[in-house]
């Protein structure tokens, strides 16, 4: 075989131009499918990243969503396992650096404590008795959402009696502490609404203490300490009130939460206030 | 048709992202590569099917493409393929595909037989195109591979998985046959 028989054996241009004769070639329609076709098999590479950007950009605006639903995302909450000393330690020593940093050199603690309660008692509160701030913290979802009768039982039972000087002490039962703290409150509304209604009052609330006692605690909730832990000076009262009780165990224990909330501060107190 | 390197060029550019390289490309093989399928497979339906999918690989098969023979080649070889593919799909065998090509070529048609033949008679491109459908597959493919696309021997061989010697021997036997059909009609 030569090599013009190899490449060409006959001429084409012959029978290309009777075969192009006819006009037969493609529609238009397949020339534009074949061409979209090129263009959009060229188009996702240069729009590979927007599948990750697109994820990122969810996930950031999820978070955005949350924290603006819920405040913040780091919420302290504290297991009902962790109520124990450790943990109300924990929340006073916190709240004793503040106060540290807030009291001038010198001055006692207790003037500090003192300042925090005039400065409590000066807030806005609401019909209940809760400041402002309790309110926001509510409706920010960052403290428990509990309505106007909730809130009034939740201070019968968290209200102590020795934060009452004027309450009288009522009899309670030693397997009870909770009733101790609601019914001297309860006594100070008797001065206005008379002896039978406080008992009708005082019945209600027992009732209802024993409605919610046999139920299961919440799985989490917010660590809030006693009153009484709000300054030394109450804490103290509140010893000295178990001890004319009798419950010397109990103001032993309390005394020595207080010793390690406030290092040094029983004994200069009773420097300051010595015993008749 | 384009020049190979040309083509190839074309080709190189748009598997880099070039959109238009690809229309350049295109507009030089569509008219051809439209008649070569349309001659090869006769189906007017499936014509536009297989020119379609035929395109389609070319563009799946961008990125592995390489200019190692001319592009016409590579492209007829993909056309060839896809119209092998139709007819497998198909399951439609010509008679005539599986007849003696020698046996076929000593018989010569009787225009007057064919009524297609009979009633184009007078249009020698009508006439070439019912020559062209009465001539077997692999005969019609290496006049259309010579003629269409550009294709050498060589490189017919390489497009049909044949030798050449059978590639040149088929290319001969189909001038011969449709120049009996075509009369003085047919090109010198």
């Amino acid at each position: 075989m030569d090599e013009k028989e190899d490449t060409t054996p006959f001429p084409r241009e012959p029978w290309q131009k009777l075969l192009a004769e006819d006009g037969d070639r493609p529609p238009e329609t397949t020339d534009a499918r074949i061409r979209a076709a090129a263009r959009r098999d060229l188009a996702p590479r240069g729009r590979r990243w927007w599948l990750p950007a697109s994820l990122v950009a969810s996930f950031v605006l999820a978070v955005f969503v949350v924290q603006s639903q819920f405040g913040t995302l780091r919420v302290p909450v504290m297991s009902e396992s962790d109520r124990g000393v450790g943990g109300t330690i924990h929340a006073r020593l916190v709240e004793r650096e503040d106060a540290d940093a807030a009291r001038p050199p010198g001055q006692a603690p207790a003037a500090a404590g003192t300042r925090r309660a005039k400065s409590d008692s000066n807030a806005e509160t609401d019909d209940y008795g809760y400041p402002d701030a309790a309110i926001a913290a509510d409706s920010a979802g960052s403290g428990p959402r509990i309505g106007g009768p909730e809130r009034e039982l939740q201070a019968a039972n968290e209200m102590p009696g020795d934060l009452e000087p004027t309450a009288a002490p009522a009899p309670v039962q030693p397997a009870q502490p909770a009733a101790q703290a609601a019914e001297p409150v309860l006594a100070e509304a008797s001065h206005e609404t008379g002896r039978e209604e406080l008992a009708q009052v005082v019945a209600s609330a027992r009732e209802a203490r024993r409605a919610d006692a046999p139920q299961e605690p919440p799985a989490t909730t917010r660590i809030r300490p006693p009153p009484y832990e709000k300054t030394p000076e109450a804490w103290y009262a509140y010893i000295e009130k178990l001890r004319a009780q009798g419950k010397d165990v109990e103001a032993d224990r309390q005394l020595a939460r207080l010793e390690k909330a406030y290092p040094g501060w029983v004994e200069r107190y009773l420097r300051d206030h010595p015993r008749e | 048709m384009g020049d190979g390197d040309a083509d190839a060029q074309l080709m190189l550019r748009y598997a880099s992202g070039d959109a238009r390289a690809f229309d350049a490309l295109y507009a030089n093989h569509r008219s051809a590569l439209w008649r070569f399928i349309r001659r090869t497979v006769p189906d007017a339906a499936a014509t536009d099917d297989v020119f379609q999918e035929c395109w389609s690989r070319v563009i799946a098969h961008r990125e592995s493409y390489r200019p190692e023979a001319r592009f016409a080649t590579w492209l007829y070889r993909i056309a060839h393929n896809c119209c092998m593919d139709h007819w497998r799909r198909s399951g439609r065998r010509s008679a005539r595909e599986t007849a003696d090509e020698d046996a076929v070529l000593g018989a010569p048609d009787d225009p007057a037989a064919e009524p297609l033949s009979a009633a184009l008679e007078g249009e020698s491109a009508a006439r070439l195109a019912a020559a062209l459908e009465r001539l077997p597959p692999e005969q019609r493919a290496a006049f259309l591979l010579y003629v269409e696309g550009g294709l050498s021997i060589a490189e017919i061989g390489e497009a049909t998985a044949v030798n050449p010697e059978t590639a040149k021997s088929r290319l001969r036997y189909a001038v011969a046959r449709l120049k009996q059909s075509l009369g003085t009609e047919a090109p010198d």
